[in-house]
């Protein structure tokens, strides 16, 4: 090997160390995890928000989810995620590292250690390597792979394998089969999931709002909903779910219109029934030259004398007294069919006194079917009593004959009649009791109150945009809670279970170095002139301070943090002299983020003596923080 | 690779200006021995020992009792390693490859 050849060698060994492992370490070429990250933008920096965790977040940022590649649904499988290229490019820079260690220990196998030059170049080459391998063991860190994984490859090495790098490209083809594996796995998984992406703040002392975010709603930029998808005027959730409420309506007023006009058949069948009934014992009544009442009557007292009489048989006792309990069930049933009758006209008034309008027919629909069920109760209670009408009159027919009364001819007939009568009745009530089910079942979620709102907007995983909320456009203010959530799901499902959440809390509050403007309370005195002057008194000033906030404070940092200080400048109104106007301007520090602030300044009106001190107080700040907690606006 | 545990072969090689050679103490089930193994495996130009104790070093680091001891071109001692800085492997690879980067 000659010194030109170990030149070129070192050179190559150099260029090839640039070209690959550049910037190697950086942060940037660190594994991301694959799937979502939330991130707090602001002028030109960009910090990822931790999940588990109440991070800070400047008001004036931007909070932006990215869903870059897949989604992790959940931690256990990013942990260890990296992406096939980041392997793929390991992998060829091992490759391309065996190759260059194979050339120059070719070179040192016939290198002349007697020729200082070509010494100084191998040793130059050999160093450059090193480092080359030095970012490389960085970078396959970078990648996940603990030391235990690199050590562990020297027992990987095989027969006649003088290098490590042989090994190391099989454990590194064998991650990437899995990560592989995996990344195929995630994409079908991302593939098969919608997303969406909801933001709430929680205010101090105040109901939760959501906040506007694009493409995942439709608020206008800055606004604020108390509940989710709502924008001007009625929300696209709200409208579904008046439309949904519109349609179960329209179907429960169809049923109670079949309820109506069945209950005017029953109420026809039953006027018929009664009409039929007065008009039998009409008949009888005229037989027996009396009034229908009065006949009933007769008739009952007369049997009431048989069973009385002791010179009665027993058999002609018995029979009276059937005649007597079937007269009483005759009667009974007529006064219920009576009320029967009633009732049904009660609940047909109601249905058509509402039906003209529907917002009527809607307000009156659980108490129209409530009448309906009454009604049908009645009547269901008339009907077990119904079938024993023919019967009974059966039996006055009968007993009248035992007792030796004459039975008028027309009893028979008429027992027919109504036993047909009956009949139709039952049907029609068993129709009515299929329709009132119906009813029910239809009107089911207007008696339950609003049907439950699914309001998130999810969007295929695959191409869901970054989710990028404002926060300086919206009115968030230092010490809110946002909260933000990245709900998945899988594709055309709307089952709640199935639905996996990351969830990412931020706390809204100044970092670094910000300046604050306000109005304060003070208490000045002069530090010298008059008695007067030199007394305490209130007034107000303008203060202008400078804060330094940490966002990831040490413990030192967290106490500089709770205790905030700044520094700054006033302009103060006073009152230590005889003018009308006097203000004065000074210098000024503050704890606690200004809530308390002692300075001192020069009244401006003052030609001598016009040194002051106050102290002062955040009172603007303090009265409202207060009037929120006290749950004001 | 070498694992001489005598001196003679340290010194002789630590004459060859075309090596620079690694010293570990101690055992083979080190975490440092198998780093030094690790990093032997990847860069070039290392010789790599494996010394019981330091009965044989003494004329290298005295009284010193390093765990591991990276040499130069020559027999210059670069870098004494402890027992926590042979675990780390970053380390000791930054001990092998700054003693090949010193002229």
């Amino acid at each position: 090997m000659n010194a030109r050849t170990l030149a070129c060698l070192a050179a190559a060994a150099a260029a090839v160390a640039l070209a690959g492992c550049s910037g190697a370490p950086a942060p940037d070429r660190a594994p991301r995890l694959i799937g979502n990250e939330l991130v707090e933008q602001t002028r030109g920096r960009e910090v990822r928000v931790p999940r588990g965790t109440v991070a800070a977040a400047d008001p004036r940022s931007d909070l932006v989810l990215r869903f870059e590649q897949l989604v992790p649904l959940d931690d256990s499988e990013a942990a260890t995620a990296a992406a096939p290229s980041q392997l793929t490019e390991a992998l060829q820079r091992a490759e391309e590292l065996l190759r260059d260690r194979e050339g120059l220990l070719q070179e040192l196998t016939t290198a002349d250690a007697a020729d200082d030059m070509q010494l100084h170049l191998l040793h130059r080459a050999s160093v450059s390597f090193g480092r080359y391998v030095q970012r490389f063991v960085v970078e396959l860190g970078q990648l996940g792979f603990t030391d235990d994984e690199l050590r562990a490859t020297i027992q990987d090495r095989r027969p006649g394998e003088t290098s490590g790098f042989p090994a190391l490209l099989r454990m590194l083809q064998a991650r990437y089969e899995r990560e592989q594996d995996e990344f195929a796995r995630r994409r079908r998984l991302a593939s098969e999931h919608t997303v969406t992406v909801q933001a709430r703040i929680e205010p101090q002392g105040k109901q939760p709002k959501y906040l506007h975010i694009d493409g995942y709603d439709q608020l206008p930029i800055g606004d604020m909903q108390p509940q989710y998808g709502g924008f001007l005027g009625v929300s696209r959730h709200e409208l579904a779910s008046l439309q949904r409420n519109l349609r179960t309506v329209e179907e429960a007023a169809g049923v109670l219109r079949s309820i109506d006009g069945l209950g005017e058949r029953l109420r026809q069948r039953i006027d018929a029934l009664r009409t039929k009934l007065r008009d039998g014992l009409l008949q009888l009544a005229q037989r027996a030259r009396r009034q229908p009442a009065s006949f009933v009557a007769d008739l009952q007292r007369a049997m009431q004398r048989l069973v009385d009489d002791a010179a009665t048989t027993a058999e002609q006792k018995a029979a009276a007294q059937q005649v007597l309990t079937a007269l009483q069930q005759v009667a009974g049933l007529a006064a219920a069919w009576q009320e029967l009758a009633g009732k049904a006209d009660a609940a047909r008034t109601a249905l058509q006194q509402g039906g003209g309008r529907l917002s009527d027919l809607v307000g009156a629909a659980g108490a129209l079917r409530l009448q309906a069920k009454d009604l049908l109760a009645t009547g269901n209670l008339l009907l077990e009593g119904l079938p024993k009408v023919p019967a009974a009159l059966d039996q006055v027919r009968t007993g009248l004959a035992t007792t030796g009364v004459p039975v008028p001819p027309e009893l028979a007939p008429f027992a027919a009649v109504l036993a047909e009568e009956e009949r139709q009745l039952l049907q029609l009530v068993a129709t009515w009791n299929a329709l009132l089910d119906a009813a029910d079942a239809s009107a089911a979620p207007i008696a339950d109150g609003p049907s439950r709102i699914d309001d998130a907007i999810f969007l295929p995983l695959q191409n869901a945009p970054e989710a990028r909320i404002r926060l300086g456009t919206t009115d968030v203010r230092e010490g809110d809670r946002v909260h933000v959530e990245a709900i998945y799901q899988p594709k055309g499902s709307t089952d709640r279970q199935q639905r996996v959440t990351e969830t990412w809390d931020v706390e809204v509050e100044r970092v670094g170095f910000y300046p604050r403007i306000g109005a304060e309370l003070i208490f000045a005195r002069a530090d010298t002139g008059t008695a007067d002057a030199k007394s305490w008194k209130a007034n107000a000033a303008a203060v202008a301070e400078l804060h330094h906030r940490f966002r990831d404070p040490t413990a030192l940092g967290e106490l500089w943090n709770v205790l905030d200080p700044s520094f700054g400048v006033h302009l103060a109104s006073l009152d230590q002299g005889d003018q009308n106007v006097e203000f004065g301007l000074g210098a000024n520090v503050s704890l606690f983020a200004g809530f308390v602030t002692a300075g001192y300044g020069w009244n401006l009106a003052a030609s001598e003596n016009g040194d002051y001190w106050f102290v002062g107080i955040d009172l603007i700040n303090v009265l409202g923080q207060a009037q929120g907690l006290l749950g004001g606006n | 690779m070498s694992h001489e545990t005598g001196p003679e072969r340290l010194r002789q090689d630590l004459a060859d200006p075309l090596f620079t050679c690694y010293v570990h103490v101690g055992d083979e089930s080190d975490v440092g021995w198998e780093n030094a193994v690790f990093a032997h495996g990847l860069v070039t130009q290392l010789n790599l020992y494996l010394f019981a104790d330091h009965t044989h070093l003494k004329e290298w680091v005295g009284t010193k009792r390093p765990k591991a001891i990276a040499f130069g071109w020559t027999d210059t001692v670069h870098a004494q390693l402890t027992a926590a800085q042979t675990k780390d492997l970053r380390t000791v690879l930054e001990a092998i490859v700054g003693a090949q980067e010193e002229t």
